[in-house]
């Protein structure tokens, strides 16, 4: 998975990271509000994609409806923050996402058994649509109009309670979780499990042979994903204060894809600097109404065959040159 | 050494529009070298697939060491102590040398249940580590483990497969065409490596093969399948003087090497 030669080091790798983080961070003392909440919804939806990634890049498995999850989190954390609002809310959070993990290991346990590839990737289409279809008639969830009123919670610490309803706080909190669920699914990709995804990505028949069961790492990789992707979702409703079933729309699901093409689906972070690319291309054709989308999809389709590998694979085969020519006396 | 370490009773197996096993029986004792060999189209790849766990067979019944593993599906009997190659070397081509063999070495402690001391350490372990060169240095592929699977050749990924499957540490080798499609000169360091892997883990191999030089240099027991039968089974030297075996390699006409 790591064209090595063109690869920055690990340790200017967590270097870019950290910088990248450090520009969110610092982004509210130079940027407008719009600007943030933006940032916020882009922090979120790049741990998206790279959960997304987890199964593509890395298991080898393909899911259309990788939003269901981003919903049914938002809307879980939505309503029992409502219905029990004496729990602390990082308990609430995690609750949203092992329910997520839960659904998706039973879904899993069904979908995964017998269907690979294409088949598995039309079972989550059709799972997203019947939760985008429960969310939109279910009274206790607002239907159409959407679960309103969501607050942003008071985040109690042990030795200090920290009120993200104010200022910026909520914006911070997320940049953080955000930063702490990218490494949990950093950790997996480069842990032992993140090698055995990798090995059932190439090659599920062969790793059988070495002894690994297959179903349930697919299982557990569908299942991670879900689950942190649960978080996001989670996060997100307090974020935007409403959730609409948009966000379990087909569209929604459709995201994370193109993510992982524009920023490169061999690379860890690729999903990360596909949103991030895309936000920005989202922010710049915004006021071309009506053509906003059409010249969107123009660029994403440009990139796509112009490199295939996504930004990074084409920032690496810069640097392949870079280096190459340097080398050479 | 009453039971045998693997045995198959009965075997049967079709596709579609061919019968491909019929009836096979085969005793496999602990410590053999056991060579199935036959024309092509024999079926010897469908009964290494059923012996192996890859396919499950119409009817009939695969023992290891006395238990049913019939329908047993390869992973677990990796855990048993399978460990197998493919005719066409099947290795994680995106993996560097080196991670193919990481991965393996993983599989084989979490399956012999070897917990990892800092469970939360990402890289490999310095165990893991060691293990990795050391299989490696056995198949002589040292020097090329930060190479990408991909770009190793031929003969070299016949290598890392079979290092691969010795990580596992294995009580059943079992190799399909462990010499396919190699040069004489490679089949022949091929041949010499399996021979020195046999005697340092002393493990029980079971090998489809083409080649005759390659059979009768390592088997120490060698079945001949034909047309879905085995129509001779026992000592290489014994199996070589059978008139049935005579006739189906060198046929009446002098057909050469038996196409089925």
């Amino acid at each position: 998975m790591e064209p090595s030669p063109a690869q920055a080091s690990p340790l200017m790798r967590f270097g870019l990271a950290m910088l990248c983080m450090a520009a969110f961070l610092a982004l509210p003392g130079i940027a407008d509000k719009g600007i943030v909440f933006l940032a916020g919804t882009v922090a979120l939806q790049m741990v998206f994609g790279l959960t997304w990634n987890l199964m593509f890049g890395q298991t080898g498995l393909v899911s259309f409806g990788h939003a269901s999850f981003f919903a049914v989190g938002g809307y879980a954390y939505a309503y029992a923050a409502r219905a029990l609002p004496q729990v602390h809310p990082l308990l609430t959070f995690a609750g949203a996402g092992l329910l997520c993990a839960a659904i998706a290991a039973l879904v899993g346990l069904i979908a995964l058994r017998r269907s690979q590839g294409v088949y598995f990737a039309i079972l989550t289409l059709a799972l997203s649509q019947i939760v985008y279809l429960v969310i939109s008639s279910s009274a206790a969830l607002g239907r159409e109009d959407g679960f309103t009123g969501i607050r942003r919670p008071k985040l109690p610490l042990g030795w200090t309670t920290i009120d993200l309803a104010a200022g910026n706080a909520y914006y911070y909190f997320i940049v953080v979780v955000s930063a702490l669920l990218a490494g949990i699914v950093w950790w997996v990709t480069h842990s032992r499990v993140g090698r055995v995804f990798r090995a059932i990505q190439q090659d599920p028949e062969r790793a059988a042979f070495l002894g690994i069961p297959v179903q349930r790492y697919r299982l557990m990789s569908y299942a991670i994903a879900s689950g942190v992707a649960g978080v996001t979702g989670a996060l997100f409703g307090p974020w935007l204060q409403i959730l609409t079933p948009e966000v379990a729309h087909w569209t929604a699901s459709a995201r994370p894809i193109l993510y992982t093409l524009l920023g490169g689906v061999h690379f860890f972070w690729g999903p990360a600097v596909g949103a991030l690319g895309f936000a920005v291309l989202e922010y710049g054709t915004r006021t071309l109404h009506g053509i906003s989308e059409i010249v969107t999809g123009a660029i994403l389709l440009a990139v796509v065959l112009a490199a295939p590998g996504g930004i990074l694979g084409a920032v690496a085969r810069l640097r392949q040159r870079i280096t190459g020519k340097e080398r050479r006396p | 050494m009453s039971t045998p370490l693997l045995e198959a009773t009965g075997l049967f197996k079709s596709y579609p529009a061919v019968k491909v096993l019929k009836n096979v029986n085969l005793t496999v004792a602990g410590g053999d070298t056991f060579a199935i060999i036959g024309p092509n189209g024999a079926g010897k790849t469908t009964l290494f697939k059923v012996l192996s766990g890859e396919l499950f067979p119409d009817s009939g019944q695969v023992a290891h060491e006395g238990r049913d593993v019939t329908t047993v599906p390869a992973w677990q009997r990796v855990r048993l102590g399978f460990g197998r190659s493919f005719q066409v070397a099947r290795v994680f081509s995106d993996l560097t040398t080196e991670d193919n063999v990481v991965v393996s070495v993983e599989a084989h402690r979490r399956n012999a249940g070897l917990g990892q001391r800092r469970p939360l350490a990402w890289a490999p372990t310095a165990e893991v580590r060691e293990g990795v060169m050391e299989t490696l240095r056995e198949v002589g592929l040292v020097d090329k483990r930060r190479v990408v699977a991909r770009l190793l050749s031929h003969g070299d990924k016949k290598r890392l497969e079979l290092a691969m499957c010795l990580a596992l540490q294995p009580k059943i080798l079992m190799l399909d065409e462990p010499t396919a499609g190699m040069s004489p000169a490679d089949r022949k360091s091929a041949t010499e490596l399996l021979a020195m892997v046999k005697e340092r883990h002393g493990m029980t191999i079971v090998l489809t093969e083409h080649d005759m030089d390659v059979v009768f240099g390592l088997a120490t027991k060698v079945a001949v399948l034909h047309y879905g039968e085995i129509v001779a089974q026992g000592a290489p030297d014994a199996v070589r003087k059978d008139p049935l075996v005579r006739d189906i390699y060198l046929g009446h006409g002098g057909a050469g090497a038996g196409h089925a």
